[in-house]
């Protein structure tokens, strides 16, 4: 009896496919994105409410709030830094990433200390806040030797140096997952000078995370205001900066404000994870096949 | 072309020494195919990247046609090689992955074209030119990299462990096709493997390695038939080995632990009489059931047997002999004889 009662457990076990969300992954999947995107649902309808006060929901409908912001040359001019300091960020980032990702996925036992002093050193934007970085950027640029806070060159520059390990850990990534290595060395063997390999081989083989770090620093560029907040000049603010002034305003030309950097950001998240979902080659040597 | 390895030296710098090689001196001749065999880890592979340029080696040197190759990096080596997981690049078609060392080279358009069409033909996947490497089976990939590495006229090919990533029916197949592409193109060529029945069929020599040394380069009947020394005759197939002093008379006298010492009667030329040896014998040349008479022969039992499909192998106690390995396709052996002819002594191991 006890091993027939065993049997039957078995059975049970073997045939629920392992892939399959069990029932409270689903309840939780399904609370998250109503938290997840009830916000910008409001955010939508409120874009296109004449009127929103006092109320739940706002009353009417208009195009105005989307007109308004439309018409306002500064805001505008933000979308513009926004996006143009994104797109440089994420070009250097892809120039400096590959040279350094290349260094980097080296054994961390090859180098030693150095090594993890070099991936912290790295990896610490992340860690540490923005606005300590944006902090240091002010004290440091305001300063006579470098009188330079508020040029666009020194929003750029933070907004390289935060989304620099984004970039990296895409490549890192992608490094770790193919044998670029190896098809280097292949390439090499061939006749290819080590840069004829690097361009030929290496670069279009990681195209796939290079592409999606890129987006990934873009979405992220886009998005970025503690920094931006502190360092950024009148004629350089980014659209998030400006966005906040927007909120002392009409509730619908801050809800306007809003959808268009939430869909500006939306796009680049999609780019990012089609990037990476169109990915990486199957790796040859793992797979065995007749 | 002929290549040639001098004192050949390199290190990891790893604890075990694993994967390094010391002292190695090999030559290949001209359209010859050497193939080095060994257990992992004995520096077979690291002695094909030091061939390749992609290793440097801290002592010895390389030649190529008597030219010294030692410090050329590898892209000025002109040296085929296939990879052991082939390395073809993924992002290029067939074609492309063919053509790169021509196109490297400069070659373009039709030239290229007819010289890849070409290559493709002949190692059969002209119908694959247009598609990935990822759309491949591992035996196509594995043509893909054998003709990438032959298409733009290599001085010399080296194969690491070509064939290792494969199903067993596919192995046989692609070591014909190996040997007919070196035949065809002849290359001079170096073949990693760890398998000795791979490197015995393929090669015009063998070179038997094990950590980090040759222990024997020769023809692959002189490593199988006549090993250097004990392990050689391991690495290369079973084999049943006796520890054992020469006496006089074409005859030695056999000290295993677990017998009294007994007398075989075998060719000791080129012995001493006093003279310690192993003696080695291949299950296949251990007759089974011998007519009475037979010089070294020996009844006894089974104590195991191992049934392999074309063959079966047993252990064999034979009485005041101990473990005797037999390779026998009638009935089961109940007596053994080692016939005088094809016993191998060597040298004894130094400890």
């Amino acid at each position: 009896m006890l091993t027939g009662h065993d049997d039957n457990m078995a059975k049970e076990h073997t045939t629920a496919p392992l892939n399959a969300p069990s029932p409270t992954g689903r309840w939780v999947l399904w609370g998250y994105s109503v938290y997840l995107f009830l916000p910008m649902l409001l955010v939508l309808v409120g874009t296109f409410g004449e009127n929103w006060s006092n109320s739940l929901l706002p009353s009417g409908f208009t195009f105005k709030w989307l007109r308004e912001l439309w018409e306002d040359n500064s805001y505008r001019q933000a979308l513009g830094v926004s996006v143009g300091t994104a797109v440089a960020a994420a070009a250097v980032n892809l120039v400096l990433g590959l040279p350094l990702a290349l260094a980097l996925r080296r054994p961390q036992g090859a180098w030693g200390i150095w090594g993890v002093a070099t991936r912290w050193l790295l990896i610490s934007p992340i860690a540490v806040p923005a606005v300590t970085l944006g902090f240091g950027y002010v004290v440091l640029f305001s300063s006579e030797g470098l009188p330079w806070l508020g040029s666009w060159w020194v929003l750029f520059a933070g907004h390289v140096v935060l989304t620099l390990p984004y970039m990296l850990n895409a490549l890192l990534n992608g490094l770790r997952h193919q044998n670029v290595d190896l098809w280097m060395q292949a390439a090499q063997t061939l006749g290819a000078t080590p840069s004829q390999a690097l361009w030929q081989v290496a670069v279009p083989a990681l195209r796939a995370p290079m592409a999606s770090g890129a987006v990934l620093c873009c979405a992220l560029s886009v998005g970025e205001f503690n920094l931006s907040n502190l360092v950024a000049g009148f004629e350089n603010r980014t659209f998030p900066v400006l966005m906040l002034q927007a909120f002392y305003g009409a509730t619908g030309f801050a809800c306007a404000a809003t959808l268009v950097l939430l869909l500006v950001a939306l796009m680049a998240a999609g780019a990012s994870a089609r990037t990476s979902a169109l990915g990486l080659p199957a790796d040859p040597v793992s797979r065995k096949t007749t | 072309m002929s290549l040639e390895l001098h004192d050949i030296g390199f290190g990891y710098g790893n604890e075990t020494g694993a994967g390094g090689v010391r002292h190695i001196n090999l030559q290949v001749a001209d359209s010859e195919l050497l193939a080095v065999m060994g257990p992992s880890g004995c520096g077979k592979s690291t002695l094909l990247k030091l061939c390749a340029g992609l290793l440097a080696p801290t002592q010895g040197r390389i030649t190529l046609d008597g030219k010294d190759i030692t410090h050329l990096p590898p892209h000025r080596r002109r040296m085929g090689v296939v990879f052991q997981g082939y390395a073809l690049f993924p992002h290029m078609t067939v074609a492309d992955n063919v053509g790169y060392g021509l196109r490297v080279r400069g070659e373009k358009g039709l030239a290229l074209e007819v010289k890849v069409n070409e290559m493709l033909a002949l190692v059969g996947l002209s119908a694959f030119a247009r598609q990935r490497p990822a759309q491949l089976s591992g035996g196509q990939q594995q043509r893909v990299a054998l003709a990438r590495a032959l298409c733009f006229k290599p001085r010399a090919l080296l194969l690491d462990e070509p064939l290792s990533a494969l199903d067993a029916s596919l192995r046989g197949p692609l070591r014909d096709e190996i040997k007919r592409l070196q035949r065809l193109a002849s290359a001079t060529a170096i073949f990693v493997t760890h398998d000795p029945a791979e490197a015995l069929e393929l090669a015009d020599k063998v070179a038997v390695m094990a950590g980090g040394q040759v222990l024997q380069c020769a023809t692959p009947q002189a490593v199988y038939e006549q090993p250097a020394n004990a392990e050689v005759a391991r690495l290369t197939g079973l084999c049943t080995v006796l520890r054992a002093q020469v006496q006089a008379g074409d005859c030695v006298r056999v000290h295993e632990a677990d017998t009294p010492p007994w007398h075989l009667a075998c060719k000791t030329k080129g012995f001493a009489v006093g003279d310690m040896v192993q003696v080695m014998v291949r299950p296949e040349h251990v007759l089974a059931n011998p007519p009475l008479g037979m010089p070294n022969r020996f009844d006894g039992q089974v104590l195991r047997k191992r049934y392999q499909g074309s063959r079966t192998v047993f252990d064999f106690a034979a009485q005041g002999a101990g473990l005797i390995t037999v390779d026998a396709t009638g009935p089961v052996p109940r007596s053994v004889a080692l016939d005088p002819g094809t016993l191998h002594l060597m040298p004894l191991d130094k400890p």
